[in-house]
């Protein structure tokens, strides 16, 4: 990783989590990269059971999470052409409602799912962006507590995403 | 009738649903029929004799219909009974309002709530012995002191108290229908009541108020009054603020539990508690409060251990609230440096109490044992098994004080396994860098083959972990998960 990078991304979490005792590990989530985009997590290891902070270089700017428009202003700019799989990450990642936590992108992400939903007569679902890209639904598993979300995003043209989050799992009356 | 509940013992919606089958539903975050009787307020054993269908208790799901026991379907109960008042031991406070034309009658019942001389000499299950040796001549006890005689005898003292009747006429009767509605009426909880409200008469109207509903909720148990009494003369309650005085007895009576006030006590105590600000302390006070009444829910051991650390008087720990949720993810709470520190994002600073839902139960009833956990055995992110292990011991201690019970197998890997090996999550970063080292490595594959039961290697340690539990030998997805090594039950 370029060492000026890793540096604007340490700088960002010391502003924006006062990360500055311990180490400030910065990886780069490859996948996630598009161009002009690249995005990183950073873990901060001067306290037990941290989260991973997320941030992202856009152009040479650097984005932590936050709002529905700080998703937007990622998405605006990086999202071309790329899959929903994509958007359900930097949805999940960027915006603070949601965080930590896995996205359940194929019935592999989180074995043993698909079957507890089958139970509770509900189908597994992988993310899935609609024509005009303005919604965006997919599973998200909260390590937390153990527990599935359906979570549907959706935006009006230049405005900031929304996002709702339907517990699935365990399954309600 | 149909009940459905959808917050603390004290929110029970009672309403008529034209059936005539009593059911309560289990709320997120409940997993253990105990949880749901905790929530209702009713005693857990009745509860799952009432629900004989019910195979498991311990693994319940979210929307499972339970069925009330006979002794509460009808009558709401105003708070949660306290499961455990007095030493610890569990008692099962009988609801009177139901017995009055029961196991008593009407006429009985009626009787005692005009003082009528009729001794009551059964404690009800559990309940308090009443003092021997009735006192056959009557003889009036000395001013201030109840007699250890019969029930009229321990009554009519309390009504020549010159406190008793300095108190309002409501006052007075919630006083006098707290005791005769949970009998016996001994001498000795009587003395308890009057020295209550000798030590709660300087208080001001609204305080007193809040002290005599908390009497009232706890049943007019004596160890409470007690307890309650003790805090209430301490000069570390004395010196608070107005504010601050309310704080206190709002959880006093919010958590009618003698082992609740206690704490709350020893928690006046504490510099970190009185160097919070306002609404730290509410937050502490009913995260304190909530927790101590817990048991015999959860892990009595753990829960006890957690709560010294931070209130006994050697103690050390200390307890902080900061706004954690100000980045991607909710953080329930971290430790370092022997100071807990809770997201006060996640509990409310007032001066109601808890809501039970699975985000304040996974904070009060597992998080603070997960974290003191790390805080214990000193942990530290490394890159190593050994960090792995730290995860995973102080995910199990929580996980047990939550549940009263150890992990299995299977949910431990799915519950956590899983995620500390995910390279997405905080631990897998680490896990991933640690298992680079040959020796590190085989200590997974070998963890991972105790709790499924296969041999495991650098080829398929992740088809294992990824593999369905019904197929490991020898039904290990229900057996215990392995017993973590270090410091385990927070002592």
């Amino acid at each position: 990783m370029d060492e000026n990078i890793r540096r604007k991304i340490v700088d960002a979490a010391k502003s924006a989590y006062g990360w500055t005792t311990g180490e400030n590990r910065v990886d780069e989530v490859e996948e996630l990269r598009r161009p002009g985009c690249s995005f990183y997590t950073v873990a901060n290891d001067a306290r037990m059971r941290h989260h991973l902070a997320n941030f992202a270089l856009v152009g040479d700017k650097v984005i932590g999470s936050g709002d529905g428009t700080t998703v937007a202003k990622i998405l605006d700019t990086c999202s071309q052409d790329a899959p929903a799989d994509w958007w359900a990450e930097i949805v999940k990642r960027y915006h603070r409602d949601l965080g930590d936590g896995l996205v359940l992108r194929d019935e592999s992400s989180k074995p043993g799912v698909a079957g507890k939903l089958s139970a509770a007569g509900a189908t597994f679902m992988r993310p899935t962006l609609d024509k005009d890209k303005r919604a965006l639904t997919f599973l998200l598993w909260d390590p937390e507590l153990n527990v599935v979300f359906r979570i549907h995003a959706t935006r009006s043209p230049g405005g900031p995403v929304h996002v709702e989050k339907t517990k699935v799992l365990p399954a309600a009356a | 009738m149909k009940i459905t509940s959808t917050g603390g013992a004290g929110s029970i919606d009672w309403s008529d649903g034209g059936g005539d089958s009593n059911v309560a539903t289990v709320q997120d975050g409940e997993h253990t029929l105990a949880q749901v009787a905790e929530r209702l307020g009713v005693n857990a054993d009745d509860l799952q004799s009432a629900n004989p269908q019910i195979a498991d208790p311990l693994r319940l799901t979210a929307g499972q219909e339970i069925r009330l026991p006979s002794s509460t379907a009808g009558t709401p109960k105003e708070t949660a009974a306290d499961a455990s008042q007095g030493g610890g031991n569990p008692v099962y406070v009988p609801d009177m309002s139901k017995r009055m034309d029961s196991s008593l009658g009407g006429d009985v019942m009626r009787a005692l709530l005009n003082f009528g001389a009729i001794p009551i000499d059964n404690p009800g299950p559990g309940g308090t012995t009443p003092v021997s040796g009735h006192s056959p001549t009557g003889t009036a006890a000395a001013p201030g002191k109840a007699p250890a005689g019969s029930t009229p005898d321990a009554l009519q003292a309390l009504t020549a108290n010159a406190d008793f009747k300095n108190l309002s006429e409501p006052n007075q009767t919630l006083v006098k229908q707290t005791l005769t509605g949970n009998p016996p009426v001994t001498g000795d909880k009587v003395q308890k009541t009057i020295d209550l409200l000798g030590a709660s008469k300087g208080l001001p109207a609204a305080d007193q108020k809040l002290v005599l509903e908390g009497f009232q909720a706890a049943k007019g148990n004596p160890a409470y009054a007690d307890s309650l009494k003790k805090l209430v003369s301490d000069p570390k309650f004395t010196s608070l603020t107005a504010d601050e005085k309310v704080a206190v007895l709002s959880q006093t009576k919010n958590y009618p539990d003698s082992r609740s006030v206690d704490n709350i006590d020893r928690m006046l105590h504490k510099d970190w508690f009185t160097s919070q600000d306002l609404g730290d302390k509410q937050r502490s006070l009913k995260t304190v409060a909530r927790l101590s009444q817990y048991p015999p829910n959860g892990d009595a051991t753990i829960i006890g251990n957690t709560l010294n650390k931070f209130l006994s008087p050697t103690a050390d720990y200390k307890l902080e609230w900061k706004s954690l949720h100000v980045d991607s993810g909710t953080t329930y709470g971290t430790g370092a440096n022997k100071v807990l520190t809770l997201n006060k994002d996640l509990i409310d600073a007032d001066n109601a109490k808890m809501p039970a839902n699975a985000t304040t139960n996974h904070l009060v009833l597992n998080t603070v044992s997960h974290e003191v956990n790390h805080l214990v055995n000193d942990d530290k992110v490394e890159d190593n098994f050994k960090y792995f292990q730290a995860e995973y011991r102080a995910w199990y201690v929580g996980f047990k004080a939550e549940h009263g019970r150890v992990p299995t197998n299977q949910e431990a890997m799915e519950q956590r396994i899983q995620w500390q090996l995910d390279p997405a999550s905080f631990y897998g970063k680490h896990a991933a860098e640690a298992m680079k080292v040959p020796a590190e490595a085989q200590k997974f594959y070998d963890f991972l083959g105790s709790m499924t039961g296969k041999t495991v290697d650098a080829h398929n340690w992740q088809t294992v972990m990824n593999s369905d539990p019904s197929t490991w030998p020898g039904h290990k997805s229900s057996a215990d998960a392995p017993a973590p090594a270090g410091n385990s039950d927070n002592h």
